[in-house]
């Protein structure tokens, strides 16, 4: 099963998602907790998939992004935020951010949102 | 928008949207009961643990969910699915800072939804800073039954 690498810095909202993704046959290579931690488990551990939350002190999610776009075109992110960062969002995805998802989750869109972006080429 | 049924003290009507977010986005963890209790202006920040954060747009405004009767340590478990002993646990306060970020969240879609755009900076935890100086402050008691935790509404600018 894909290896997924969780970025965010909230501890709770690494946990929602581990349990989420473990109960449905993922493995979480990682947990990052802010870009800069991030980028360094990218390179090291290669994941599948990385779910990066948008908000983060030190390093936010968007400039963490460019920076594992930078040194793997291919990488696979989806960004998560809270409700209503529309414009942050749209910059992600101008960025190369694969999709977005946001808080609360949806544990349906969470998984169907996964899935899309793990089948595709 | 959604109605929304609160009187906000004067000066602060505008902020009623945000308040009924924090309603809606506590009820799951600390009660379905909960509702609004007191709603009024204050001089300073009480002091009291919880979470704060920051959200930037047409003004800026600082939100704040802070303990009161062992309501937010109820709620931020509850959410979190931990027992935690004391609201001043890291992860207690971590719990409190994501709900928090929510309710944040809801309003800033609220705003979106009527063109407004604005940015929320990551939550802080433990005490409100209190080199804040708000030229408005305002505290709402969220209950359901015993259970307390006070909101703080603060226009920064």
């Amino acid at each position: 099963m894909a290896g997924i690498l969780i970025v965010d810095d909230s501890k709770t909202s690494r946990k929602v998602l581990r349990e989420l993704l473990e109960d449905n046959g993922y493995t979480i290579v990682g947990e990052a907790l802010n870009g800069e931690e991030a980028f360094k488990m990218y390179k090291e551990l290669r994941p599948d998939l990385v779910t990066m939350d948008i908000t983060m002190p030190k390093m936010d999610g968007i400039e963490s992004l460019s920076l594992i776009r930078h040194e793997d075109e291919n990488a696979k992110v989806i960004m998560i935020t809270a409700a209503g960062q529309r414009e942050k969002m749209v910059e992600a995805l101008k960025r190369g951010a694969e999709d977005f998802l946001t808080k609360p989750f949806d544990s349906d869109r969470v998984l169907e949102t996964i899935k899309e972006v793990l089948d595709s080429q | 928008m959604s109605n929304v049924l609160y009187q906000m003290p004067k000066g602060m009507e505008g902020y009623a949207q945000i308040l009924e977010g924090a309603v809606k986005t506590l009820k799951p963890y600390l009660g379905e009961a909960a509702k609004v209790g007191d709603i009024k202006l204050v001089n300073t920040f009480p002091v009291s643990y919880g979470a704060n954060q920051i959200i930037e747009g047409e003004k800026k405004i600082l939100c704040a969910l802070l303990e009161k009767n062992g309501g937010l340590l109820f709620a931020a478990g509850n959410f979190a699915g931990e027992n935690f002993r004391a609201i001043d646990e890291e992860d207690a306060l971590d719990a409190a800072g994501e709900l928090l970020n929510y309710i944040s969240g809801s309003y800033a879609a609220d705003l979106s939804m009527n063109g407004t755009q604005c940015e929320l900076l990551p939550p802080d935890y433990g005490n409100v800073d209190v080199s804040y100086k708000p030229k408005q402050l305002c505290s709402a008691e969220i209950r359901s039954g015993e259970k307390k935790v006070d909101f703080l509404i603060g226009v920064l600018s």
